[in-house]
């Protein structure tokens, strides 16, 4: 028994630091829509974020988040095909979507506004994301939303009836430890 | 002043007269070979050659003499004497461009070059063998005063009658049931049932048939799973027959693959013809291009060196005065006036008054359908298509190809044995405008399907499915895969779809 003392120390150790620095649960839903033909039409990606958001030190805070394009559903199968295409996502050649932090502001009323880097097909342009961060019981809910002009990122060509807009919808929830 | 303003309008007038009296300004040289190359697409088999004739060949060939034809009717239709009467006609050549000023006149003109048959039969009855009852029904269309528009009689010397057919006309005339004639629409006037009886009766000798199939179908870069002709004469037969109206086996296709008629009415604003988009159309040039492949020239080029007119061997072109389309065609060519008179015409044709009637709200109702489902992505108003090219399953377009071509690029999955094993494969299919649903009945590239009924129904997808257009022989169901789009919709909303595109 008192041999075991020496392999526990080091994991309770390991135990106590992360109960120190908890590594937050996130759970995200991106969704987007546009209008093609004058109807909305609408998808969802499945994605990830780090989120180390502190209300009263924003500068030390900050936000990380990916997006898997190979998941982008439309309602039409074909069309989620197309998207992952060398003419869209290129998702062979550009898996990841990428939205990182670098600063914030506190605009009350639990609103923030952050700005960002997004990168789409190697193309990183700034953002501003007005959000807000919604304390709930055992999670905090950030929510927000921002446009892009899809041809800014190499998203498809210019055309007749797709809307260049796209407005990306943003939700995260931080699950607290108890 | 007054004097100076009078002067100006007379000058302005004059000009306006003198360019409307000299027109065309230029006409475009068919065989330009820089143009011929620019406007094919390849093969999907990066490693196939296609070589085509030279300009000195294609300009040594005899030219079309067009002559005044003549109508054929079924002998329940054709008054008496009829034939007989036309023997006693002298020949009237009718195409002169000497006489053409206006773009009236270049249209008219271009009206007998579409009539103009360019496979000749010698006649020597005194009444048509033609009967209207041994037409299967439904698939050979009449007018109302019995004309059957695949032929008409042709008059080149006096006393002597031919009845030619192969016309543009021949594929290209649909008859709707009001009995309206739609010039340039998808053709539904074709009978197989002469050439099943001379199959049958053995008139055409069955290896005859079996190498003139071959000629027609053969692509050298197709596997070899994929026969070029038939086994036994009663499969030849039973696939003429199983070929439905609006569809034709024609030189290019692939056996057993016949290809859906297209509508040339508004095909001006079509940037790629055929259905593997095997040619582009920028121009008045590219359409005669177009016209002299499809009329015969497309049998005198080299596919990997393979010439399909071509005798022995088929890898030397025949003398140009003696080659021969293996079902008929004379060994001749359009001269550039012919076919720039046949290009004012064919983009001159317009559709037939539509007459479908729907409410508003319906069809309102199936325009929004039409653009939740998503077929406003591909079938892009005005024209109904946005006029790109989607690849097939099995086939991956080369970088360069974005390039040069208008690519939509993901597959619709439907049959690609067109687009990949044919001669006129591309890898592409182009997507086809939705204008003039309404008098079309046969849709997909083969034409198994015949309603837009039938074309949003899921069934189509199941192995059990007996389509209602083309079926092979050799098979008894069949699933008619691809194009997914709209299948599941409600009932309501697939009635308020198809009424929307049968307004377009």
């Amino acid at each position: 028994m008192e041999k075991s003392i020496p392999w526990l120390a080091p994991i309770v150790l390991l135990f106590l630091a992360a109960g120190a620095q908890p590594e937050p649960t996130t759970l995200v839903k991106l969704s987007f829509t546009t209008t093609n033909a004058g109807i909305t039409v609408s998808g969802t990606l499945e994605g990830n974020a780090e989120i180390n958001f502190n209300p009263v030190d924003l500068r030390n805070s900050t936000i990380r988040a990916t997006a898997r394009p190979a998941t982008v559903r439309t309602g039409i199968g074909i069309r989620d095909k197309h998207l992952q295409k060398e003419d869209f996502f290129d998702t062979g050649q550009y898996p990841q979507i990428v939205l990182e932090s670098k600063h914030f502001r506190n605009r009350g009323h639990q609103r923030f506004s952050g700005d960002f880097d997004l990168t789409i097909k190697s193309v990183t342009r700034p953002i501003t994301i007005i959000f807000l961060r919604l304390p709930e019981k055992n999670a905090i809910r950030y929510e927000g939303h921002f446009e892009l002009n899809r041809l800014d990122f190499l998203l498809g060509e210019k055309s007749m009836v797709l809307d260049d807009v796209v407005r990306i919808n943003l939700e995260a929830m931080e699950y607290r430890r108890n | 002043m007054l004097k100076r303003i009078t002067l100006s309008v007379a000058l302005v007038a004059t000009a306006f007269l003198w360019a409307f009296s000299r027109f065309p300004e230029t006409i475009p040289v068919t065989w330009d070979m820089a143009a011929i190359k620019h406007f094919h697409l390849p093969p999907p088999d990066s490693t196939a050659v296609v070589k085509y004739a030279s300009r000195e060949y294609y300009e040594s060939l005899p030219e079309h003499v067009i002559y005044k034809t003549y109508p054929v009717y079924v002998q329940e239709f054709e008054r008496p004497g009829y034939v007989d009467s036309l023997r006693t006609l002298e020949p009237e050549i009718v195409f002169d461009p000497a006489k053409l000023k206006t773009a009236e006149d270049w249209i008219k003109a271009g009206e007998l070059v579409f009539q103009w048959p360019v496979a000749y039969t010698p006649f020597n009855g005194h009444t048509t063998t033609l009967k209207a009852g041994n037409f299967a029904p439904g698939k050979t269309s009449l007018t109302l005063d019995g004309r059957y528009e695949f032929n008409r009689y042709a008059i080149t010397e006096k006393g002597k009658l031919l009845v030619g057919s192969l016309s543009c006309a021949s594929c290209h005339t649909r008859i709707l049931k009001s009995g309206e004639v739609v010039a340039g629409g998808q053709g539904n006037v074709v009978s197989s049932a002469g050439l099943v009886d001379a199959i049958r009766s053995e008139r055409i000798p069955f290896p005859v048939m079996q190498q003139g199939t071959r000629q027609l179908s053969w692509a050298p870069w197709a596997p070899a799973a994929f026969k070029a002709a038939a086994d036994t004469k009663d499969e030849l037969v039973r696939y003429f027959q199983a070929i439905p109206a609006g569809v034709i086996d024609r030189q290019g296709c692939g056996y057993l693959y016949p290809l859906t008629v297209p509508s040339l009415i508004g095909i001006k604003d079509i940037k790629y013809l055929d259905h593997t988009g095997l040619m582009r159309h920028d121009n008045p040039g590219d359409m005669m291009r177009y016209a002299a492949f499809n009329q015969g020239l497309d049998m005198l080029t080299a596919y990997n060196g393979y010439i399909p007119a071509a005798k022995g061997d088929h890898t030397t072109l025949p003398a140009p005065s003696e080659w021969n389309h293996p079902f008929g065609y004379v060994g001749k060519r359009y001269s550039d006036a012919q076919l720039y008179a046949l290009t004012q015409y064919i983009y001159s044709l317009q559709p037939p008054k539509n007459p479908n009637l729907f409410p508003a709200a319906l069809t309102n109702r199936g325009k929004v359908v039409f653009a939740e489902a998503g077929c406003v992505t591909c079938h892009t108003p005005p024209l109904y298509t946005n006029n790109k090219l989607t690849p097939v399953n099995g086939f991956t377009p080369p970088p360069d190809h974005f390039r040069k071509y208008d690519i939509f690029n993901v597959s619709v999955e439907t049959d690609s044995v067109s687009a990949l094993y044919a001669r006129r494969g591309t890898g592409y299919y182009k997507i086809p405008s939705l204008r003039g649903t309404w008098f079309r009945g046969a849709f997909f590239h083969n034409g198994h399907l015949t309603t837009l009924e039938e074309v949003l129904d899921p069934k189509r997808l199941q192995a059990d499915y007996v389509p209602s257009g083309y079926l092979p022989p050799n098979v008894k169901t069949m699933a008619v895969k691809g194009h997914p789009f709209g299948l599941d919709l409600s009932d309501a909303d697939k009635k308020a779809l198809i009424a929307f595109l049968k307004t377009l």
